[in-house]
C-alpha cells in the first residue's frame, strides 16, 4: 500500500470556501471601481489570476503535481466552459488557462472549490506551490516519501499571514529520492528528506537557486533540519529575505541576490540568530501526531500480487516496436516489482508542450480510473504521469495513449522539450516559444535519429523569467528582443539535477549572439550534427560538451566569427 | 544593501480613520514626522494634548527617562539587531511605505515574539482593507486606514479569513503549536 493523494477535511474545505468569498467580494469591489487596479493587483495575483495579452491567465496549484481523475475531469470541462477547450500544464505542475474573462474568474474558483482545488498563491511575491518529484512514493531510489512533509509545507504556507508580501515570488521545492527530479538546486529552498545515520528524518535545506536574469544554484545551508523543527527553520530564512531582500529594483529582489550578495555564511549566521530565537516555540514544532494525521488523510492504493506476464510483454514488444520504444523510454521502474510509472506525454507535434485538450483530459480521466486507480501526476517536464500501472496493462494502455496522441515514445529525448507559454500568450514574453517549438519538432520528426541521439533536454523560454527553465537544459533557447523581432539565444551544458544530465547542477553558457526565429532549427541541427561527429560511444550530449568544450560548437554555428578571430597567419607564398 | 524605501513624508502628515477591528476610535496619540523630529528641542510645536509618538532614532536620542511610551519604525529600522527596553512601552506604529512592501509583519511578530511585547501594534501608511487580516494576525491591533476607507468593508475584510492553518496570536491561544485553527 502506498499513499496516493491528500484529502481535505472540513477545516481544509472551509480555508478554500472561505477564500472564494473573499475573492468574490475583492472582484465585485474592482468591477464597481471600490478597489483600484493597484490595489487589486496583488491581490487577484495571489488568487492565480494574470492580466494577460488576451485576457487573464488563470493558474491553478496542484499541489505538488497530485490530482485525481474528478479534479482532472473537473478542470478539462471548465476549459470547455469558460476557456477555448485546453489547457496548459506548466513546469511548477501547475496549470493555466489563457482565456477566462475576468468576471468569471470568482466562478470558476468556485467550482473548483468543490473539487479541494484552488488558485491560491499560484503567482504574487509569497511563497508557491510546493513542487516535488513526479515519482514521490512509488520512485526505488526514494529514501522518504516527501509527500505528507509537502503537504504540511502546502499547509504551513497556505495564507501565511507574514509572507503574503515579500520581495519577490518564493519557490520551494521537496524530494526524498536520490536522484533530483525536481530540480531542488534550482530553486528558492530546496528541501532533500534525509535520514541521518541513526534513521531519524531530517532535511538538507538549500537556499538561494534561481533562474531568471543571473542564474544561481542553491547552496547548502544545513545538512540536517529534524522534520519537527523544519516549519521554524523555514520561518527563519523566510524572514531574513523579507526583511533584508531588496524591494528597490525586481531583477535583484529574488533570495539568490540576498544569499550572494552577503554570501553563504553570513546569510546562514543570519539565519541562525533569528532560529535560535524561534526554534523552541511550541508551535513551530510539528507533533508527530500531525504528521500521522496528515500522513493518514492520504487516500491510499494497493498493488495487486498478479505475477507479470514477461513472456507476453516481451512478445508484445518484439511484435510492436514502437510500443517497445514506449516502454523503454516512457515507463519507469516502480518500487513494487508488479507496477510501473507511466508517462503520457503532453509533446505530440502538433500541440504546444504542455497543452492538453478537453477531450484529451477527460479520456486520460478515464485511462487513470481504469489502469492507475484514480491518480495521477503532472510532472515538471509538462508530462502527466500515472504511477500505479500493473505492467499486465501496459499494452492497452499504450494503444488508448495512441489514440489520445499522448504516446510520444520520447520522454527524455530531444523533442520531449520543456516550453513556457510565450510570446503567443504571455505579457511578459519578448518571443514566440511554441513556434520554435513546431519548427524544432518538425526538424526532428525522425524517431530513430531522436532515438539514435539518445538523451537531450532541450527547453525553450520566451524571456529571461525562464519559466521554460532554459538555464537547466543541455540546449537552452531563451526569446530575445531585438528591434521589435523575436530572437533567440542559444545556451549549452546546463543542468537540473536529475540522472540525465550533468552531475553538477549549473546554467548552461550562451554561445554567441542571438538568432531570428527560421534561423533556429537549423542552429540546433548544426549544434547535433557537430554533437555526433564529436561524440565517444555512448556519450551523451553534456559529456561531449564536458570533454570537447564550447568551442567546436560554436566554430560550426557561427563558422565567420571563428574566421574574423583566427588570427591573421598570413602566407603569401 | 537594500536602497531605503522611507516613508513617503506626503504620508506622514495624512489624516487618518483609526481602526480597532470593532470600530473606529479617536487617535490619543500625536505623530510626529520624520521632519518634524529633527525640531526635538522646540515641544510647543506638539499637540500637548495628546500622548507623542517619534520616529525611533528620535525616541533612542532621548535618554530612556525621557522617552515617551511610544515610538513609531519605518519598514527598514532593523529591530531585531536591537536590544530596545519596551518595559514602559504602550504603543508601536509600523509604516508601510507601499502596501506590498511586506516587512512590517515580520517587525510586528519579531515585537510580539521575540521581545514579548503587548502593548498596542498600529498600522500606519499604506494600509489598505484587504490586508488586515494578515496584520491582525501577526499582531497588529490598530489600522490607520484611509479617511475615506469604508468600516463596514474594513470589518468584513478583517473577519473574511477565520480559518488557519496556524495560528500565531499566541498571546491568546498560550503559544501552542495550534495548526488548524478556527477563529
Ligand atoms: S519565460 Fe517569460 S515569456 Fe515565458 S511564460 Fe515566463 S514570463 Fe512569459
Amino acid at each position: 500500500m502506498t499513499a496516493a493523494i491528500y484529502q481535505y477535511d472540513a477545516f481544509d474545505q472551509a480555508i478554500v470556501d472561505q477564500r472564494v468569498t473573499q475573492f468574490k467580494n475583492q472582484l465585485s469591489r474592482h468591477l464597481k471601481g471600490e478597489l483600484s487596479e493597484e490595489d487589486f493587483r496583488p491581490l487577484r495575483l495571489q488568487n492565480g489570476l494574470y492580466i494577460q495579452r488576451h485576457a487573464p491567465m488563470l493558474r491553478i496549484a496542484i499541489p505538488y503535481g497530485l490530482l485525481n481523475t474528478k479534479q482532472l475531469r473537473t478542470l478539462a470541462d471548465i476549459a470547455q466552459q469558460y476557456d477555448r477547450g485546453y489547457a496548459h500544464f506548466t513546469t511548477r505542475q501547475n496549470l493555466q488557462y489563457n482565456w477566462i474573462p475576468l468576471e468569471q474568474t470568482a466562478e470558476v474558483l468556485e467550482k473548483l472549490a468543490t473539487v479541494q482545488m484552488h488558485a491560491i498563491q499560484t503567482s504574487g511575491n509569497c511563497i508557491r506551490n510546493i513542487t516535488s518529484d513526479a515519482l514521490a512514493g512509488i520512485a526505488p531510489d526514494e529514501a522518504v516519501d516527501p509527500r505528507p512533509f509537502a503537504e504540511i509545507l502546502r499547509q504551513w504556507s497556505t495564507l501565511h499571514p507574514e509572507f503574503a508580501y515579500l520581495p519577490r515570488k518564493f519557490k520551494i521545492a521537496i524530494t526524498g529520492a536520490t536522484e533530483d527530479r525536481a530540480s531542488i538546486l534550482w530553486h528558492d529552498i530546496g528541501l532533500r528528506v534525509v535520514k541521518n545515520e541513526i534513521g531519524e528524518i531530517g532535511f538538507t535545506v538549500f537556499v538561494g537557486g534561481g533562474m531568471g536574469r543571473t542564474p544561481i544554484t542553491a547552496k547548502k545551508i544545513n545538512a540536517f533540519v529534524p522534520w519537527q523543527q523544519i516549519l521554524g527553520y523555514l520561518e527563519s530564512i523566510v524572514r531574513v529575505y523579507n526583511l533584508h531582500g531588496r524591494r528597490d529594483n525586481m531583477y535583484k529582489s529574488r533570495i539568490k541576490i540576498l544569499v550572494k550578495s552577503i554570501g553563504i555564511e553570513a546569510f546562514s549566521e543570519q539565519v541562525n540568530q533569528t532560529w535560535k530565537k524561534i526554534k523552541d516555540q511550541p508551535r513551530l514544532q510539528i507533533p508527530a501526531a500531525e504528521l500521522e494525521r496528515v500522513s493518514a488523510s492520504f487516500t491510499t492504493v494497493s498493488y495487486s500480487d498478479m505475477a507479470v506476464d514477461t513472456a507476453e510483454l516481451n512478445r508484445l514488444k518484439q511484435t510492436y516496436l514502437p510500443f517497445a520504444r514506449w516502454v523503454k523510454l516512457n515507463v519507469l521502474p516502480h518500487k513494487h516489482e508488479n507496477y510501473a510509472s507511466v508517462t503520457f506525454s503532453l509533446k505530440h507535434p502538433t500541440q504546444a508542450p504542455g497543452d492538453a485538450t478537453t477531450e484529451q483530459m477527460l479520456k486520460i480521466a478515464d485511462l487513470a480510473d481504469q489502469y492507475s486507480q484514480g491518480t495521477l501526476v503532472v510532472s515538471h517536464k509538462q508530462n502527466l504521469v500515472l504511477n500505479h500501472v500493473h505492467q499486465n496493462n501496459l499494452y492497452e494502455l499504450w494503444k488508448a495513449a495512441e489514440a489520445l496522441q499522448v504516446s510520444s515514445p520520447t520522454v527524455g529525448l530531444l523533442t520531449d522539450m520543456i516550453a513556457c507559454p510565450g510570446g503567443d500568450f504571455c505579457s511578459l514574453a519578448n518571443a514566440k516559444s511554441i513556434s520554435v517549438s513546431e519548427a524544432i519538432h518538425q526538424k526532428f520528426d525522425d524517431l530513430d535519429y531522436l532515438y539514435e541521439l539518445g538523451n537531450i533536454r532541450l527547453n525553450i523560454s520566451g524571456c529571461m523569467n525562464s519559466c521554460g527553465h532554459h538555464h537547466a537544459a543541455d540546449i537552452g533557447i531563451l526569446g530575445v528582443d531585438k528591434d521589435g523581432q523575436d530572437w533567440y539565444q542559444i545556451t549549452l551544458g546546463g543542468s537540473d539535477g536529475s540522472n540525465k544530465g550533468h552531475p553538477t547542477v549549473k546554467a548552461g553558457k550562451v554561445i554567441g549572439p542571438s538568432f531570428s526565429e527560421a534561423a533556429v532549427p537549423d542552429v540546433i541541427e548544426t549544434i547535433i550534427n557537430t554533437y555526433i561527429s564529436n561524440r565517444a560511444p555512448e556519450e551523451a550530449l553534456w559529456q561531449t560538451i564536458d570533454r570537447i568544450g564550447l568551442e567546436p560548437f560554436k566554430a560550426a554555428v557561427y563558422p565567420d566569427r571563428i574566421e574574423k578571430r583566427q588570427p591573421q597567419e598570413v602566407n603569401n607564398g | 544593501m537594500a536602497k531605503i524605501i522611507e516613508f513617503p513624508t506626503e504620508w506622514q502628515n495624512q489624516e487618518t480613520k483609526l481602526f480597532t477591528g470593532d470600530g473606529v476610535i479617536s487617535d490619543t496619540w500625536h505623530f510626529v514626522s520624520e521632519a518634524d523630529a529633527v525640531n526635538l528641542d522646540t515641544p510647543n510645536y506638539y499637540d500637548l494634548t495628546r500622548q507623542i509618538l517619534f520616529p525611533l532614532d528620535a525616541w533612542l536620542s532621548l535618554s530612556p527617562v525621557n522617552r515617551p511610551s511610544g515610538f513609531w519604525l519605518r519598514s527598514n529600522d532593523d529591530i531585531s539587531k536591537l536590544e530596545l527596553d519596551l518595559t514602559h512601552t504602550q504603543i508601536i506604529a509600523i509604516a508601510f511605505p507601499r502596501a506590498v512592501d511586506g516587512r512590517g509583519y515580520s517587525i510586528a511578530r519579531i515585537l510580539r515574539e521575540e521581545y514579548g511585547f503587548t502593548g498596542i501594534i498600529r498600522a500606519i501608511g499604506e494600509v489598505r482593507i484587504d490586508q488586515l487580516t494578515n496584520m491582525n494576525q501577526v499582531g497588529f491591533t490598530e489600522f490607520a486606514l484611509h479617511p475615506d476607507a469604508s468600516i463596514e468593508s474594513a470589518k468584513q475584510a478583517l473577519n473574511s479569513l477565520p480559518n488557519r492553518y496556524l495560528d500565531y496570536q499566541d498571546a491568546k491561544k498560550g503559544n501552542q503549536f495550534n495548526y488548524r485553527h478556527t477563529a
